[in-house]
């Protein structure tokens, strides 16, 4: 529910790791992850100060920023070419070793299956597996909440189908 | 998710723990923080410590400039028999750092601990009015707690182009381009009384501090230099003459911050 205001240190806490893993879920790499979160941190402070709490929840409006800034790097950068150093599992250049070992081993599999489906689907996922309710997840897509969930259900179901049978 | 009303209920608790297990690297978290306060100018980093302040409509360009009207009712009893007076600029001892509840861990501290700055100490404060006996602690629940921002920016120079050790600037006349970091704070109650517990400085036999407000103070130790954030409180004292004007400053920032 939206309420005061926040000091944007409480929010950028709360938040950061969240927003890490979104990312990561939509860009696939660790690297790329980091960056992106560099910058919506970087344009939620300087736009805190026209943060109004009456319009959105931090979370609504942090994840928000997130969206867009995924979709932009998609845009900029070419999505195929990450996606495919993603899929060889080519550790990009100055990744931690030790943060990309258990990464992969733990969850990197099934965020690299996220990262991999469709746009929307992947938005989806990601909003919802976020912690973001379905209401705010539809606001975010700009369709109803019952859209939304009908569009996760059957970004589950394609998500299955592209995970290897074996996967835990 | 709490909601489970999906299809493959298995795989979305395996997508809730990757996105919960999912984290950044160790350090990114703080490094970031310390990008994104280096890179603001200094009046928006004071604002948005400022911000965290909850004083309701207060503006935050309001509060960059901002003269802290705190009211901070505080009886102060000097328990120095030293005479003069007890504004700052007198003060010759600098106040003791000790940080209540043991030794504070600088880890997590940009500019590590940082050097206290020379400031006059208060002691003796007592509650309501009541003057403390002598020689005895003195308590601090006459002042009044106010909200404070849980923390500042510090800025860091280099001394031969900044201000002398000791001075103190307004915070709307802070100069641009330094360095800055968060450091923690305390309230102004907790400051009067840390002040207390370090010792008798020169002063009036008492005082009624009633305003504090928000400045910096110039610390040079060690070939740096620091603006720290520290109130200037304020009040009257009784004189020869009737009341005269007292000043004391205190560090604003928690105990733990400082060396």
């Amino acid at each position: 529910m939206p309420g005061a205001k926040p000091p944007f240190e409480d929010l950028y806490r709360g938040y950061v790791g969240r927003i890490y893993a979104y990312l990561r879920s939509q860009l696939g790499n660790q690297v790329d992850a980091e960056d992106v979160t560099s910058q919506v941190f970087v344009k939620a402070y300087e736009a805190y100060t026209r943060y109004e709490p009456r319009h959105a929840t931090p979370s609504a409006w942090l994840f928000q920023i997130a969206r867009n800034a995924a979709l932009d790097h998609h845009r900029r950068s070419g999505r195929r070419q990450r996606m495919e150093r993603a899929l060889a599992r080519e550790p990009a250049p100055s990744a931690d070793p030790g943060v990309l070992a258990q990464d992969r081993i733990l969850y990197g599999e099934l965020m690299e299956a996220v990262a991999g489906l469709p746009e929307r689907q992947r938005e989806v996922i990601g909003l919802r597996h976020s912690g973001l309710s379905f209401l705010e997840v539809g606001q975010l897509m700009g369709c109803s909440e019952d859209a939304a969930k009908m569009l996760y259900h059957r970004a589950l179901k394609l998500l299955r189908s592209a995970l290897p049978e074996a996967s835990p | 998710m709490s909601e489970r009303d999906g299809p493959d209920p298995e795989l979305e608790r395996r997508l809730d723990a990757a996105f919960r297990g999912t984290r950044p690297r160790r350090g990114f978290e703080d490094e970031l923080w310390a990008r994104l306060q280096a890179q603001r100018p200094w009046w928006r980093r004071i604002g948005d410590g400022l911000g965290g302040v909850r004083w309701g409509g207060v503006a935050t360009g309001l509060t960059a400039v901002l003269v802290v009207g705190l009211l901070v009712v505080t009886v102060v009893r000097l328990g120095g028999a030293r005479g003069g007076g007890a504004g700052m600029s007198s003060a010759a001892v600098p106040a003791t750092r000790a940080a209540p509840g043991g030794a504070a861990d600088s880890a997590g501290l940009p500019f590590g601990r940082l050097p206290a700055p020379r400031a006059a100490s208060v002691s003796g404060l007592v509650a309501g009015g009541q003057p403390a006996a002598a020689g005895q602690p003195a308590a601090s629940q006459g002042a009044v707690p106010a909200p404070q921002p849980a923390t500042l920016p510090v800025f860091r120079y280099g001394p031969p182009s900044g201000p002398a050790d000791g001075t103190i600037l307004e915070v709307g006349s802070l100069p641009g381009g330094l360095e800055s970091a968060a450091y923690p704070t305390r309230s102004v109650s907790d400051a009067l009384a840390g002040a207390s517990r370090s010792g008798a400085v020169a002063g009036h036999p008492s005082a009624v501090l009633t305003q504090a407000r928000l400045v910096y103070v110039a610390v040079v130790s060690g070939g740096q230099g620091f603006l720290e954030p520290a109130y200037l409180c304020t009040g009257t004292a009784p004189g020869a003459g009737g009341s005269v004007p007292v000043q004391v400053l205190v560090p604003a920032l928690a105990p733990a911050a400082l060396g």
